[in-house]
C-alpha cells in the first residue's frame, strides 16, 4: 500500500521510468505500450518498476505480473544473448529445422560462446525463410537489439564454424549485412492496385509523396459529399470481405457498429499480423501508412466514431516508426484531429503495441490486450460491434481491409466487385512462401486457383522438387494435396475441403519436406500459443502432440487416429475462439489427405528423410 | 421481464428474458455439469463442461454464459454434447496428479465427483506441462497447484467478493495456474486471509492450511453466528466429535452472504484450547492480588467445586453489601455474551445485589455515539443497514478503518466503489485501505474532527447545498446551529486541522448533493473527550442534507463486539433497563419492581472508568466481571491495576485466565460462544439466534446458569429451564424487542424495533419522524484534546486494532496461524519522524507517556501522518493502554483512547 522504494534505481533509470509513467498514465488503452517502453530501460521488467507502475496507475500488482507472464515480448529477467529461429511451416519447409540442428549442436559443444537458441513465432517475413533474429547489442547505429535476417543452411554452417572458433558476434559473419530494421514482406507487383496501390512507388510513406498521388483526396471528398450511410452501402455493394482471417463482409460490420446504440464508439485497426505464413500487412504499415490512416478515417466516419487505435504487432519496429511519423504528419496536415478537412468530423487515432501473443489475433482478445490485460478472447456474443473496447460498440478491421477502402470508393463498388474470379468479388493479398522460386505478397483476384498462384506467379516448384502439398490460411488451415490445386482460393470452396482462406497465406511444401514433421511443429505452435481461457484448448492442444507420436507406431496408430479425430471434433465444437477450434486442423488434414505419408512413417520410413529417429518397433 | 418461448430436450417451455441456458436447465432439474461456474461469481465460460447443442448453431454453446433466445431448441444431452463433456473431463483427469485427487479438507472435489458420475478414465497421455507444487508459506491458506484445474474461481472471488486482487491465473495456456504477484507469499502479496478463494475452490487447490483433513461423513455442520465483531456474520461450523474442524460462511446470512474475514473463518481454535478454564478456581490464601512479574497465574489458584466457589462468592458479596451497602459493588457485563446472559446479569445486579453499578465495554467504544444520537434523533443505534451500501451514491467513512475492523462491510464498500455505483469519502488521520480508494481523503490532525465536520457544514450552507425542505419539515434548532458555523471557514479549518480547504470543499460537494449518502463512523470519532460532540457534528451533517430516514443514508456507528448492541439493549448500562428505559423513571421502575418482585435502585450507577476510579478511592469494594478484561482494554492500565488491587473481593466469570482474571479471588469457568444458544444483536440492530456447536469443556457452565445459581444463593431465586424462556422474558419487558421471539428468528433474524409479537422489524429508522419527534441540531464548537504533544512528549499517539487480532487477544492470541500473521505489536511511525529519531523498521522502541512506558517494534510507514504514531492495543506485552489517557468525554464518559502525547526512543 505504501509507494514502492525507488531508491535502488539509478538516477537516470528512475527519471526515465517516471517520465514514461507520466507520459502514458492518462492515455487511453496504453498500459501494454507503456510497459513495453519501460522494458526498454532495463531490457526486462524489474519488480520495483512494476511496483511503481501499480501504485501510480492504481492497477493491482498481480495484474501486471500476469501480463508479464503472458506475453512473449515481456521479460522478468535480463535476457541472455540469443539467436531466434522461426520454426513455423514456411521456414521449416526451407530448411529451418536443419539450421536449428546445426546451431544447437555447435552451441551445445561451446556453451562458453554465451548464446542461446530460441524458437520464435512467425516473424512476418516468410519470403526470407528460413528466418533468424540475431543479437546486435554492440551496434550503436541500430536502435534495435536484434536484426532479422535470412539464415540458410549454408550460412548456418558458417555460423557453426564460427561458434566452434569461440565467436559470438555472428552478425558480422553475414555475407551481406542487412542495414536498417526493414526486412521481408516483399511485394510482387501485379496489375491489381487496391490495398497495394502505392507500393510500387518509392517513398510512398511520406505525406508529400502520398498526397501527390491522390492520397487523402477520397477522404476529403467523402467527408464533404457523402453520408455515412452512403459509405456503408458502397462498401457493402463492393463485396469487400475482412482480410484478417474470418472473411466477414465489411459493409455488414460497419452497418452493425453504426446501428449499435451508444454515444462513444471506437475503431480498432488490427495490425497484429501473426498468423504463420502471413506478411501482407507489413508492407502497407511500413511503406504506405497514410493509406491505412485514410481508410481508417473513412471507416470511422462511416460508423460514427471519433476515437481509434491501431494495435500493432510489437515486433514490427519499422512499422512503428513509420506509423508514429505518419500519424503526426496526418495530424499536422489536418487529416486527423479536430474538424478534418474543414468538416465537423474529427478523429483521434492512437498507436498501441502488442507484446507477443498469437491469441491476440482474435479480435476480442486483442481488445482485452488493448485494455491492458492478457489477450484472452471474450465470450461471444456479445460481439465487438455491440460490446467492444471498454464495453463500447467497436469496429475492428484488418489493415489490408481498410487499405482497400480508398480505392473502392474512388473507383466504385462495381469496379472492385468485378476484380474477382469464379464467382468471388474483389481481390486479396496472398502471401506465398515455401518451396517456390518467387515468394512474396501478390494482390490478386479472389477465387483465383491455387495452381495459378503457385505455378503462374510463384514459379514453383523450387529446385524442381515436385509439389507434395500446399497449405492455405496459415497454421490454422490444412495441408491440401496436389490434386486440389485447381481449387479456387475462396472461402466456401476451401472450407468444404476442411481448409480455410484465412489471412491469405499459401505455403508450398515440396517433396523434401515431411508432413508429419510440419504438422507436429504447427500443433506445437498452437499448444504454445493457447491462451488458457477455455479448457478444451488449454488441455487439448498439448495432448494432440502426444497422440501424434502414437501415429508412428503400428500398434497404436488406429487408436491415435481415432482420438485425434475425436479431440479435433471437440476442439472445434467447444473451444472459445478460432485458435482452439482449428488447432487440430494440421493433423486432421494430414490424416485426411495424406494417409500414405502416415503409413510410410508407421512402417519406419520418412519419405522425405527428415525425421531423425526411426519409427518405434516392437 | 418478458417471457420467451424455447424448448429444452424437446420439451417446450418459457423463461424470462436474460435467463441463461444453465439457469434454465437447472431450474428444470436437468443435469448440466460445470467446473468453473459458481452462482456467487460472474460466469466465465471457461471450463466448457456445460456446453449444450442448439439447433441451427454450428458450435456447441456454453450454457453458463449464453442467454436463452426465443425459439431455441436446446439439447443438453446429445451425442455431441456428451462427447465434449467426456473428452474435457478425460483431459482434466489424465493430467490430474494421483496424489492430488483428495479434495478439500472434507475430501470433497467437484472434479472427482464428475469423474465418478461420468465414469471417466485417464484416457490421454499427460502433456507434462502442468505445474505440480504446494505453496505452504502462508499459515492459513495454502495453494496446492497440483490440484488446480484452472477454473479461475479463486481469482474471481479475490476480485469480485474480497476486492483484494491478490490472486490471478498466471502463465499462458497449459501452464496457467493460480499465483500471486511475483509468486510472493500470500501475506506479502496483500492477502487478508478472508478465505473467499478457499470457499469457492472446487478441488481443494486453495486450502485451509491450518485445518485437519476429516472425512465428510464424520463431521456435523451447524449454522451459528460469528463470535467476533458486530457485523454478525452467519457461519457454518463443522465439528468432528468435540472439536471444530472447519468454518465456512453461510450464504443465507443476511449480513455476510457467505463472506467471512480471517478471524471468523480461522479464529475458532480458542474454544477448544487447553488453556480453557474447566473448574472453578479460588485464590490461595494470603496471596497478593497483583502477582509479581513472571509468575504463572495458575499457581495462584486452587481448584474448587462449584458448590464451594458459589457459596464463597455469595457469602463474600453478602458481607460486602452488609458492611458497605449495595453501591460498593460494581458489575461488568460482556458484549461477547448473549442477550440472555446479559439480561440475567443486569437483573442479578439490580434485583439481587441492589445496585445500578453495571456497565460494559460499550462505554469504551460507542457510548458517545449513543448519547449524541439520542440527543439528535432519539435513538442511539445505526439508522440504516450495511445491506443498503449497493444503493448508495456516496459513502462517507469517518474515523473508521473498516478493512481491519469490519472486513465484511469493507468488502461491500469496496465492491460498490469498484462497480462505480458509489463515490467514497474517507476522514481519517491514517492512510487506510479505503482511503486509497477514496475520491477524497480528509486527514485531520488527531482530535480536530469537530472543526472539520463544522467546516463541511459551513461549506454546504455557504454553497447552498443544504436540504431546505428537510430542515424546515423535520428538524429543529437550525438557526442556532447555522449561527454557530460562521467561524468555521475552510481556511480556518485548514489551520485548525491541517485539512486543505480545497479537500474540504470537494468532500462537501460530493456528500451534500448526492441522491443518497451513507455515513459510517467508528472509534476514530467516538473515543475522544469530544466524542459526543464529534458524533453530534456528524448528526448535524445528516440533518442539514436530509441524508437520513431514507434507504442508503443515515448515521451509522459500526459497533465493535458481536453483541455490544444487544448487551446495551438488554440494560447492561448504569442508567437504563432493557430497551433504554431509564432507571430514574418511576413508572418503569414500578412496572419492573412488580415483575421482578424487588425494590430497585433509583439513582444511575457508575460507568466503567468511574468504577475503576471508585475502587482506587476506596468507595468500591467488590467487583463481579463477566468476560471483561479491563487489565488490557481500559485506558491508563497502571491506574487500573492499582485500583483493582484495592478491591476487597473480585470475581471473574471467564473462559480463560486473563490478565484481569489473574487478579480475582474466585474464577468461575464459563462457556464460550460456540457452546451457547441464545440471541445476539449485530451492529444493524439485527437479532439473530445462535446454536451451540460444542459441549462446554470440563465443568464450565453457561453464563446465565451461573448467575441464576448465585442469585438464588443470595436470596433472589432466578430459575429458567433453558435459554428460550429468557428470550421471551426480554421480549415481554422490552418494547423494542416485543416481537423478538425465539420461534420467529429464522436465518434472517429480526431488526429492532419490533413493537408487537408479529411486527416484522425495522431495517430503517426515522423514516417519517425521528424517534424524538424532530431531528435536533446541536451547535458544537471545537475544543482541543485533553493532552497534546509538547516538547517533552512530542508525538501524538493514536490507538486501534489490526485485522488479525481481536481486542485483548484472549481469543485470537490462542490461534497459532493468526498469530503468525500478526505476531507482535508494531509502532507505526512516519518516515520523517523515524529518521529524525534514528529509527528504522524492525527496531525495538520505547514508547512513553506521562502514565507509563511500553516497548514495541517500529514499522516505518506513511500510513501514519507526520507527528503521529499508531499502536494497536491488543498485546498485553506492549499494551497501548499503559500509555493512553483516561480523560473522559463529559456526557458519555468515554475515555480518550485516540489522542495522547508520547515520546519514542530506540530501546536497544
Amino acid at each position: 500500500m505504501t509507494p514502492p522504494d525507488l531508491s535502488a534505481l539509478s538516477g537516470e533509470e528512475k527519471a526515465r521510468l517516471l517520465r514514461l509513467v507520466e507520459r502514458w498514465q492518462n492515455e487511453p488503452a496504453a498500459l501494454l505500450t507503456m510497459i513495453l517502453e519501460i522494458q526498454e530501460i532495463w531490457g526486462y521488467l524489474p519488480e520495483r518498476a512494476f511496483e511503481y507502475v501499480a501504485s501510480a496507475l492504481k492497477v493491482p500488482l498481480v495484474d501486471l505480473f500476469a501480463i508479464r507472464e503472458f506475453y512473449d515480448l515481456l521479460h522478468g529477467a535480463p535476457v541472455p544473448a540469443r539467436i531466434g529461429l522461426c520454426t513455423n511451416t514456411p521456414c521449416a519447409v526451407r530448411g529451418g529445422g536443419r539450421v536449428a540442428k546445426l546451431l544447437s549442436e555447435a552451441l551445445a559443444k561451446h556453451p562458453d560462446v554465451g548464446l542461446h537458441l530460441e524458437e520464435l513465432p512467425c516473424q512476418g517475413c516468410c519470403d526470407l525463410a528460413p528466418v533468424a533474429v540475431l543479437p546486435v547489442d554492440r551496434r550503436p547505429e541500430t536502435r534495435d537489439r536484434s536484426v532479422t535476417v535470412r539464415l540458410t543452411t549454408r550460412t548456418a554452417s558458417r555460423f557453426a564454424r564460427a561458434i566452434e572458433g569461440g565467436e559470438s558476434d555472428l552478425f558480422s559473419r553475414l555475407k551481406s549485412p542487412v542495414s536498417g530494421p526493414s526486412t521481408g514482406g516483399r511485394v510482387r507487383l501485379t496489375p491489381t492496385r487496391v490495398a497495394y496501390r502505392n507500393l510500387h512507388r518509392p517513398e510512398a510513406h511520406r505525406l508529400d509523396v502520398f498526397r501527390a498521388h491522390g492520397g487523402y483526396a477520397t477522404l476529403e471528398r467523402v467527408l464533404r459529399t457523402s453520408s455515412p450511410e452512403d459509405m456503408i452501402a458502397a462498401i457493402t455493394d463492393s463485396g469487400l470481405l475482412g482480410a484478417g482471417g474470418a472473411g466477414f463482409p465489411t459493409g455488414r460490420k460497419w452497418g452493425a457498429v453504426r446501428k449499435a446504440p451508444g454515444d462513444q464508439k471506437f475503431i480498432v485497426v488490427n495490425a497484429d499480423e501473426g498468423e504463420p505464413g502471413t506478411f501482407k500487412d507489413r508492407p502497407i504499415l511500413e511503406r504506405d501508412p497514410h493509406l491505412l490512416i485514410e481508410g481508417a478515417a473513412i471507416a470511422a466516419y462511416a460508423v460514427g466514431t471519433t476515437q481509434g487505435f491501431i494495435y500493432l504487432r510489437g515486433e514490427y519496429r519499422l512499422a512503428r516508426e513509420r506509423l508514429d511519423c505518419a500519424l503526426a504528419e496526418a495530424r499536422g496536415a489536418g487529416f486527423l484531429g479536430g474538424r478534418i478537412a474543414g468538416t465537423p468530423f474529427s478523429l483521434e487515432l492512437h498507436l498501441r503495441l502488442g507484446a507477443g501473443s498469437y491469441a491476440a489475433g482474435d479480435e476480442t482478445a486483442m481488445l482485452e490486450s488493448l485494455e491492458g490485460r492478457p489477450a484472452l478472447p471474450r465470450v461471444k456474443p456479445p460481439y465487438p460491434s455491440d460490446h467492444g473496447l471498454f464495453g463500447r460498440p467497436t469496429l475492428v478491421n484488418n489493415v489490408e481491409t481498410l487499405a482497400a477502402v480508398p480505392a473502392i470508393l474512388e473507383r466504385g463498388p462495381a469496379w472492385y466487385r468485378g476484380l474477382g474470379r469464379n464467382g468471388s468479388a474483389g481481390v486479396k493479398v496472398y502471401c506465398l512462401s515455401g518451396d517456390v522460386t518467387r515468394p512474396g505478397n501478390y494482390e490478386l483476384p479472389r477465387g483465383l486457383t491455387a495452381r495459378e498462384l503457385i505455378f503462374t506467379h510463384g514459379g514453383s516448384a523450387r529446385r524442381k522438387t515436385p509439389l507434395k502439398a500446399f497449405l492455405v490460411g496459415g497454421a490454422s488451415g490444412g495441408f491440401l494435396p496436389p490434386g486440389e490445386l485447381d481449387i479456387p482460393l475462396e472461402i466456401a470452396s476451401l472450407r468444404a475441403k476442411g481448409a480455410d482462406l484465412g489471412s491469405g497465406a499459401v505455403v508450398v511444401v515440396g517433396a523434401q519436406s515431411c508432413l508429419l514433421y510440419l504438422a507436429r511443429r504447427e500443433t506445437r505452435f498452437f499448444a504454445k500459443e493457447s491462451c488458457g481461457a477455455c479448457d478444451p484448448c488449454r488441455l487439448g492442444t498439448p495432448v494432440l502432440l502426444g497422440e501424434l507420436e502414437g501415429l508412428l507406431d503400428v500398434r497404436t496408430r488406429a487408436r491415435a487416429e481415432a482420438r485425434i479425430q475425436e479431440l479435433g471434433a471437440v476442439l472445434a465444437d467447444s473451444s472459445r475462439c478460432g485458435l482452439g477450434q482449428v488447432a487440430a486442423n494440421p493433423l486432421l488434414s494430414v490424416l485426411r489427405h495424406f494417409p500414405d505419408e502416415i503409413a510410410a512413417h508407421t512402417a519406419g520410413r520418412c519419405p522425405a528423410g527428415v525425421c531423425g529417429r526411426g519409427p518405434r518397433r516392437a | 421481464m418478458p417471457e420467451i418461448i424455447f424448448s429444452m430436450n424437446g420439451i417446450p417451455s418459457t423463461v424470462s428474458q436474460g435467463t441463461t441456458l444453465l439457469e434454465a436447465a437447472r431450474s428444470r432439474e436437468i443435469e448440466v455439469p460445470t467446473l468453473c461456474y459458481d452462482p456467487r461469481l460472474t460466469p466465465s465460460g471457461k471450463c466448457r463442461l456445460c456446453v449444450v447443442e442448439v439447433d441451427g448453431w454450428g458450435r456447441l454453446l456454453p450454457a453458463c454464459v449464453t442467454p436463452v433466445e426465443a425459439g431455441m431448441h436446446v439439447w443438453t444431452d446429445s451425442d455431441r454434447v456428451q462427447r465434449s463433456r467426456r473428452v474435457i473431463l478425460e483431459l482434466h483427469w489424465s493430467e490430474y496428479p494421483e496424489r492430488a485427487a483428495t479434495g478439500d479438507i472434507l475430501g470433497r472435489c467437484e472434479l472427482t465427483e464428475h469423474i465418478a458420475e461420468y465414469r471417466i478414465e485417464k484416457a490421454w497421455m499427460p502433456s507434462g506441462f502442468r505445474p505440480n507444487r504446494i505453496d505452504d508459506r502462508h499459515p492459513l491458506i495454502g495453494i496446492d497447484v497440483g490440484k488446480c484445474i484452472g477454473c479461475g474461481r479463486c481469482e474471481q472471488a479475490c476480485r469480485e467478493i474480497a476486492i483484494c486482487d491478490v490472486l490471478a491465473m498466471v502463465g499462458r495456456g497449459a501452464v496457467a495456474h493460480v499465483a500471486t504477484a511475483f509468486d510472493r507469499d500470500m501475506k506479502q502479496a496483500g492477502c487478508v486471509a478472508c478465505g473467499a478463494c478457499v470457499s469457492v475452490c472446487p478441488t481443494g487447490a486453495l486450502f485451509d492450511a491450518a485445518s485437519l483433513r476429516v472425512p465428510e461423513a464424520e463431521v456435523k455442520a451447524t449454522r451459528t453466528i460469528c463470535p467476533y465483531c458486530g457485523v454478525g456474520c452467519a457461519m457454518n461450523v463443522y465439528t468432528q466429535r468435540d472439536r471444530i474442524v472447519w468454518v465456512t460462511g453461510s450464504e443465507d446470512g443476511p449480513a455476510n452472504r457467505g463472506s467471512l474475514c480471517v478471524k471468523g473463518r480461522y479464529g475458532f481454535e480458542y474454544a477448544t484450547h487447553p488453556d480453557r478454564l474447566t473448574t472453578p478456581l479460588i485464590r490461595r490464601e494470603g496471596l497478593l492480588r497483583v502477582p509479581p512479574e513472571g509468575v504463572d497465574p495458575r499457581g495462584l489458584f486452587r481448584e474448587a467445586s462449584w458448590e464451594e466457589a458459589l457459596d464463597l462468592v455469595a457469602s463474600r458479596l453478602r458481607t460486602l453489601i452488609a458492611r458497605y451497602g449495595s453501591n460498593a459493588l460494581g458489575i461488568l457485563g460482556s458484549a461477547k455474551c448473549t442477550n440472555e446472559d446479559n439480561y440475567v446479569l443486569q437483573r442479578f445486579a439490580r434485583a439481587a445485589l441492589g445496585t445500578n453499578n453495571i456497565d460494559h465495554c460499550a462505554r469504551l467504544c460507542h457510548s458517545s455515539s449513543v448519547s449524541a444520537m439520542e440527543m439528535a434523533f432519539g435513538e442511539g443505534a445505526m439508522t440504516n443497514a450495511p445491506q443498503e451500501i449497493p444503493a448508495a451514491d456516496v459513502i462517507f467513512v469517518l474515523g473508521h478503518n473498516t478493512s481491519e475492523n469490519h472486513p465484511v462491510i469493507a468488502g461491500a464498500i469496496k465492491r460498490a466503489v469498484r462497480a462505480g455505483t458509489a463515490r467514497l469519502i474517507v476522514m481519517d488521520p491514517r492512510r487506510t485501505e479505503l482511503s486509497l480508494l477514496a475520491d477524497v481523503h480528509l486527514r485531520p490532525r488527531g482530535g480536530t474532527d469537530v472543526a472539520v465536520l463544522n467546516g463541511l457544514a459551513h461549506v454546504i450552507l455557504e454553497e447552498g447545498l443544504h436540504n431546505e425542505a428537510f430542515i424546515v419539515g423535520r428538524t429543529e434548532g437550525f438557526e442556532a446551529f447555522k449561527a454557530s458555523l460562521a467561524a468555521y471557514t475552510p481556511d480556518r479549518v485548514e489551520e485548525l486541522s491541517g485539512v486543505p480547504a480545497a479537500d474540504l470543499r470537494r468532500a462537501a460537494r460530493l456528500y451534500a448533493p448526492a441522491k443518497s449518502a451513507m455515513m459510517f463512523h467508528g472509534m476514530g470519532m467516538t473515543q475522544h473527550t469530544t466524542g459526543t460532540e464529534n458524533v453530534l457534528a456528524i448528526c448535524n451533517l445528516a440533518l442539514l442534507t436530509g441524508h437520513i430516514g431514507r434507504p442508503a443514508t443515515g448515521v451509522n456507528p459500526l459497533r465493535g463486539q458481536n453483541n455490544v448492541q444487544g448487551a446495551s439493549d438488554v440494560g447492561v448500562l448504569p442508567d437504563v433497563f432493557s430497551g433504554y428505559r431509564t432507571v430514574s423513571d418511576d413508572a418503569v421502575r414500578a412496572e419492573l419492581e412488580q415483575r421482578w418482585g424487588r425494590r430497585l435502585p433509583q439513582a444511575p450507577g457508575l460507568t466503567v472508568v468511574e468504577m475503576v476510579n471508585a475502587a482506587s478511592h476506596g468507595s468500591l469494594k467488590g467487583m463481579y466481571l463477566m468476560g471483561e478484561n479491563p487489565m488490557v482494554s481500559d485506558p491508563d492500565l497502571n491506574h487500573v491495576r492499582e485500583a483493582l488491587s484495592r478491591l476487597e473481593f473480585m470475581v471473574s466469570q471467564e473462559i480463560f485466565l486473563t490478565e484481569t482474571a489473574a487478579m480475582a479471588d474466585v474464577i468461575l469457568p464459563a462457556t464460550s460462544h460456540f457452546e451457547k444458544d441464545g440471541t445476539t444483536t449485530n451492529t444493524e440492530r439485527r437479532v439473530q439466534w445462535q446454536t451451540p456447536v460444542l459441549p462446554p469443556p470440563g465443568q464450565a457452565r453457561r453464563d446465565w446458569t451461573i448467575l441464576c445459581d448465585l442469585s438464588t444463593r443470595l436470596g433472589y431465586p432466578l430459575m429458567f429451564p433453558e435459554t428460550a424462556p429468557i428470550t421471551r422474558v426480554i421480549a415481554e419487558e422490552t418494547p423494542i424487542y416485543r416481537g423478538i421471539l425465539p420461534e420467529r428468528l429464522g436465518p434472517a433474524g429480526i431488526q429492532w424495533p419490533s413493537w408487537t409479537p408479529d411486527h416484522p422489524g425495522t431495517p430503517l429508522l426515522h423514516r417519517t419522524r425521528f424517534t424524538r419527534g424532530l431531528g435536533k441540531f446541536h451547535p458544537v464548537s471545537f475544543r482541543q484534546a485533553a493532552e497534546l504533544p509538547d516538547s517533552e512528549y512530542p508525538l501524538l499517539l493514536n490507538t486501534g486494532r489490526v485485522l488479525e487480532q481481536w481486542h485483548t487477544r484472549s481469543m485470537t492470541g490462542r490461534i497459532p496461524g493468526v498469530n503468525l500473521l500478526a505476531p507482535e505489536a508494531l509502532l507505526e511511525i512516519h518516515p520523517g519522524d523515524a529518521s529524525a529519531l534514528g529509527i528504522e523498521t524492525g527496531r525495538r522502541v520505547a514508547v512513553s507517556s506521562r502514565r507509563g512506558t511500553v516497548v514495541a517494534r517500529a514499522a516505518v510507514t506513511e500510513r501514519t501522518p507526520p507527528g503521529s504514531v499508531f499502536l494497536s492495543f491488543h498485546y498485553a506485552e506492549a499494551a497501548a493502554n499503559v500509555l493512553t489517557n483516561a480523560a473522559l468525554d463529559p456526557s458519555s464518559r468515554i475515555p480518550e483512547y485516540k489522542v495522547c502525547a508520547v515520546r519514542v526512543t530506540p530501546a536497544d
